[in-house]
């Protein structure tokens, strides 16, 4: 009896950390290339009482073993990097890469980042920056008094200095193999770690890597019809677990009452 | 003693037991790739003690003592749970566009290696290691015909017959086993089943149809388990009354026949 009430528990639980993650991606719909994170579960233990497929007798074998599960648990809680829609800004720092490559930051402890987030800033050095200011890696520096700014699907930087046109460097992407891996920190910003892989830095529109779509941002890949299904399915499910501790604990009021 | 109240007992204990089922299969409503299981229950025969002769019915009684009281002399009868039956059906379709998420139609699940084995399992919610291989959210390799799959990035292809394509050629394809005889599997934990049975009866499935980036819900009925649910507590109230009942006529047993009244 004490067992189903533990069983239930291990769902309200695993329920509680779904709704968890649909209400961190509600809260990102409008995060400029926010990628959705979905919570994966799996079964927990058997507890085998008989078997499949052992004798009950000598030449005869039970159809169906007795094997009682002790409810579910959480495997893990992926993002999902589908790409998000494209939103056309007319600002000429907003990149969206098309395709599964990173920009490159640096951040103030000197080691890299990466973000998905294209929406750069020129700082006081005329470099190209992001909201929180962690430079572009490698380094672009925007001349002053140049005009111009324009980047090329192939992430080559050109600016117009006294009417002629300067290349002043290009954006490098980065792609991983298992971008699901990378560590999220926060503020649009991934860093490597051991299941993401280590990333394979390149030119952009080479080698599957994306091209560089200037004057665009990316949107977050959530979908809110999407979200709002599973935080229903979610608080359902959760629903449904608390009735069967209510049942347990009835029919343990039962037990109690028999004298 | 009464030992008849050993009878409502083990109902009891057989409620507690599909409580337990239930509440399994309720905490994995949301689990992808899980199957459901339903209990079956059979008579449990204990020992026969000697014959007493069942007292006989008057000639004019229609029915005979036995299709009431299966009953003959002192046999006690229990019930218990014969076995817990998976439900295989087919869960519902959802549709995420992940590449890596993958979902089977129709028989076959995919064979998965682990430490203690291979393992099959129905779950298609997969992902790359750092290396490029394809596996479980558990981290173990997923199999093709080739043995284990290494991609080279996120970008491949997999159709319907469970071939990966990247860049255009064909990578490796997905293995997919059947089995002849679906009892035989056993759970272990992480979405995974063991095929306890003869080798001879899993084969590879040949017309598999796998869809990319569709998982295959949970195909637990929340509706059938919280009837279910609700006909084990009623069941279980029913054989505590019974208890209670026997308990009862052994109080009166005990302390009122016999009694010395003033």
């Amino acid at each position: 009896m004490m067992r189903s009430l533990m069983t239930a528990a291990t769902g309200m639980e695993a329920q509680q950390t779904n709704i968890d993650t649909i209400a961190n991606n509600l809260a990102n719909v409008n995060t400029t290339a926010f990628k959705r994170s979905r919570a994966n579960f799996h079964d927990l233990l058997y507890q085998t009482v008989r078997a499949p497929g052992q004798s009950s007798t000598t030449g005869t074998v039970v159809p169906s073993g007795i094997q009682i599960g002790a409810g579910a648990r959480l495997a893990s809680v992926d993002k999902l990097y589908t790409e998000g829609a494209s939103k056309v800004t007319e600002r000429n720092l907003d990149f969206m890469v098309e395709g599964p490559g990173f920009f490159r930051v640096q951040r103030d402890d000197g080691s890299v980042a990466y973000t998905r987030d294209g929406r750069f800033d020129k700082d006081n050095n005329g470099r190209l920056v992001t909201a929180d200011g962690f430079p572009v890696v490698p380094e672009i520096v925007i001349p002053q008094g140049s005009s111009d700014f324009h980047v090329g699907l192939d992430g080559v930087v050109t600016v117009k200095v006294e009417g002629e046109t300067q290349e002043i460097g290009q954006i490098q992407l980065a792609q991983f193999i298992n971008p699901a891996g990378l560590q999220n920190i926060g503020r649009n910003l991934v860093t490597v770690s051991r299941a993401s892989g280590d990333p394979v830095v390149g030119a952009p529109n080479l080698n599957g890597m994306g091209r560089i779509a200037q004057n665009q941002l990316e949107s977050s890949n959530v979908n809110i019809v999407e979200e709002m299904v599973s935080m229903i399915t979610g608080q359902r499910a959760y629903e449904i677990n608390s009735k069967v501790i209510q049942t347990g604990d009835q029919m343990l009021q039962t037990t109690n009452n028999v004298r | 003693m009464l030992k008849s109240i050993y009878t409502p007992l083990s109902g009891a204990i057989a409620q507690e037991r599909v409580l337990e089922i239930i509440a399994n299969n309720l905490a994995n409503v949301n689990t992808v790739g899980f199957k459901g299981d339903g209990v079956t229950f059979k008579l449990l025969e204990a020992e026969p003690e000697k014959n007493y002769n069942t007292p006989l019915p008057p000639a004019n009684f229609k029915i005979s003592m036995e299709d009431i009281l299966p009953l003959r002399g002192n046999e006690m009868l229990y019930v218990g749970v014969a076995g817990v039956e998976r439900d295989l059906a087919q869960g519902p379709a959802i549709e995420t566009k992940n590449p890596t998420d993958f979902m089977i139609e129709g028989d076959g699940m995919f064979a998965v290696n682990t430490q203690e084995g291979v393992r099959y399992s129905r779950s298609g919610a997969l992902g790359l290691s750092p290396d490029g291989i394809l596996m479980t959210q558990a981290g173990h390799p997923v199999l093709g015909e080739k043995g284990t799959i290494t991609l080279r990035a996120n970008a491949f292809e997999v159709n319907a017959r469970g071939e990966i394509y990247q860049d255009g050629q064909l990578v490796d394809r997905l293995q997919l086993h059947k089995f002849a005889d679906d009892s035989q599997l056993e759970r272990t934990g992480n979405n995974y089943f063991f095929f306890g049975g003869p080798p001879e009866q899993r084969s590879l499935a040949e017309s598999p149809a796998i869809r990319q980036g569709f998982l295959e819900g949970s195909n637990v009925n929340a509706i059938k388990n919280l009837t279910a649910m609700i006909t084990a507590h009623r069941s279980f109230e029913a054989y505590q009354k019974a208890m209670s009942n026997y308990d009862k006529m052994m109080d009166k047993s005990s302390n009122q026949i016999g009694e010395i009244r003033g």
